[in-house]
């Protein structure tokens, strides 16, 4: 037992424990979709990894109030975004290509195809695939996130489809 | 413009999700935190530049709590801090060392040195104050942060860490500098450490142009300002001796550094 001027460790209550419990839940469920997002945003797989993990821990330190939300999980992708936004600007580069995936040894080659196709894509575009399709948030909460309103979320999807439609049609067709 | 969504747009949206569902958070890097020195260790969390319209969307919110701060400190009396509060600090450390033990983390020895170590520093500013906790032995400090709540018990979170290797910087050791951040009142950051007894007056320049006066105790030094902008130079001040400049900026460059911690092996690129 630990003990030091009346705070005694065994005596943290069990409350305390399913929070905890609680929490690594949530993380062990969100962590790749939201990492898939702010991979996606940054184009820096480093700092995407460590802004996930600090908007992670963010959450856990104000579990309480983080699991009351509505969408936790759009907590915190906006915050991990948030933090990419700030550190990408500050110290990194973003990378020209996407990075090898490790769990596709035997990808299709559209896979890839479909995967660089949107890592091209312009900064809002990408934003807008990153958080609607890829972290599977609502417009409205997209638009929260990106401090843009819903019709330009709708608009940037639907430009960001037509692009990569119209860009994959062609790549067959050379095919 | 609608939020419809053709069958051709949703068959699209899902090969985009399968095409990327490769990319996983790696796993051996359980939570990992940003930190200005290798050594330093954050459990509240941090340090993102205040830059950006999602940054901005994000840190507005309800009015600060720490609007009071000043650049000195307004007190420097350790008995200006209630029991109760140096409890709270210590009952955070035991918290999470028992959520690391649930959670099977790898154990951080500095944790149990917060609970118990003595307050060897305290600094205030205004209605908010933060506590400084260290241990000389297990070469740890903590800083508990402080802010008063209207009708309720004082928000504390706990920044520091295992100081592996104190930064010798001449007369004065940073044991730990450490960023903070929370939705309710922003950014934070923190440094301390040990300093040379002749020294009178450390003034700590951040990014933002502050001047922050630390509180100097007894070997210990403490400052903290409310915001996200980086200390970027160190200004001491010897009694009878000339001042002396540390600039921190080339101090970012650091090889990979892997460690221990609360959270599990964590490793930085700084």
């Amino acid at each position: 037992m630990n003990e030091a001027d009346g705070i005694t460790i065994d005596a943290i209550t069990r409350t305390a424990a399913d929070h905890a419990q609680d929490f690594a839940d949530f993380y062990a469920t969100n962590r790749d979709t939201v990492y898939r997002a702010v991979l996606l945003s940054t184009r820096h797989p480093q700092r995407a990894e460590d802004a996930v993990q600090e908007a992670f821990t963010r959450a856990y330190d104000r579990w309480d109030q983080v699991a009351a939300l509505d969408r936790p999980r759009a907590w915190v992708t906006r915050v991990a975004l948030n933090v990419s936004t700030s550190w990408w600007r500050r110290l990194r580069r973003e990378r020209a290509d996407p990075p090898d995936r490790p769990g596709a040894p035997d990808e299709r080659p559209m896979d890839r195809e479909l995967v660089r196709l949107v890592w091209e894509l312009p900064l809002r575009q990408r934003q807008v695939v990153a958080l609607r399709i890829l972290a599977d948030l609502s417009t409205a909460d997209t638009a929260q996130a990106l401090g843009i309103a819903e019709g330009t979320v709708k608009a940037m999807l639907h430009r960001a489809l037509r692009r990569l439609r119209a860009t994959l049609e062609t790549t067959r067709e050379e095919r | 413009m609608t939020d419809e969504l053709s069958p051709a747009d949703r068959k699209l949206m899902n090969s985009i999700r399968s095409a990327y569902a490769a990319y996983r958070l790696p796993t051996d890097r359980q939570l990992v935190r940003r930190r200005l020195w290798p050594w330093t260790a954050a459990l509240a969390a941090v340090a993102a530049v205040a830059a950006g319209m999602i940054v901005l969307a994000l840190v507005t919110g309800p009015p600060s709590a720490l609007a009071s701060w000043t650049s000195a400190p307004t007190s420097s009396d350790p008995e200006a801090l209630p029991d109760a509060t140096v409890d709270a600090c210590r009952q955070q450390a035991a918290t999470l060392i028992r959520v690391g033990e649930r959670a099977r983390w790898p154990e951080d020895p500095s944790l149990r040195a917060m609970v118990a170590a003595p307050l060897v520093a305290y600094d205030e500013r205004g209605t908010a104050s933060a506590a400084l906790f260290a241990d000389g032995q297990e070469r740890a400090a903590w800083i508990c942060v402080i802010i008063p709540v209207a009708g309720q018990p004082p928000y504390v979170e706990l920044g520091g860490g295992s100081a592996l290797v104190p930064e010798d910087l001449g007369s004065i050791e940073v044991w730990t500098a450490t960023a903070g951040w929370n939705s309710d009142y922003g950014g934070r950051w923190e440094i301390a450490g040990r300093v040379d007894p002749d020294v009178g007056r450390l003034t700590v320049h951040t990014e933002d142009d502050r001047e922050v006066v630390a509180t100097i105790d007894d070997g210990w030094f403490l400052a903290w300002w409310p915001s996200e902008a980086e200390p970027v130079r160190l200004e001491i001040a010897a009694a009878g001796g000339t001042p002396e400049t540390i600039d921190l900026e080339d101090r970012y460059a650091h090889e990979p550094s892997c460690k221990v911690s609360l959270f599990g092996r964590f490793c930085l690129w700084h």
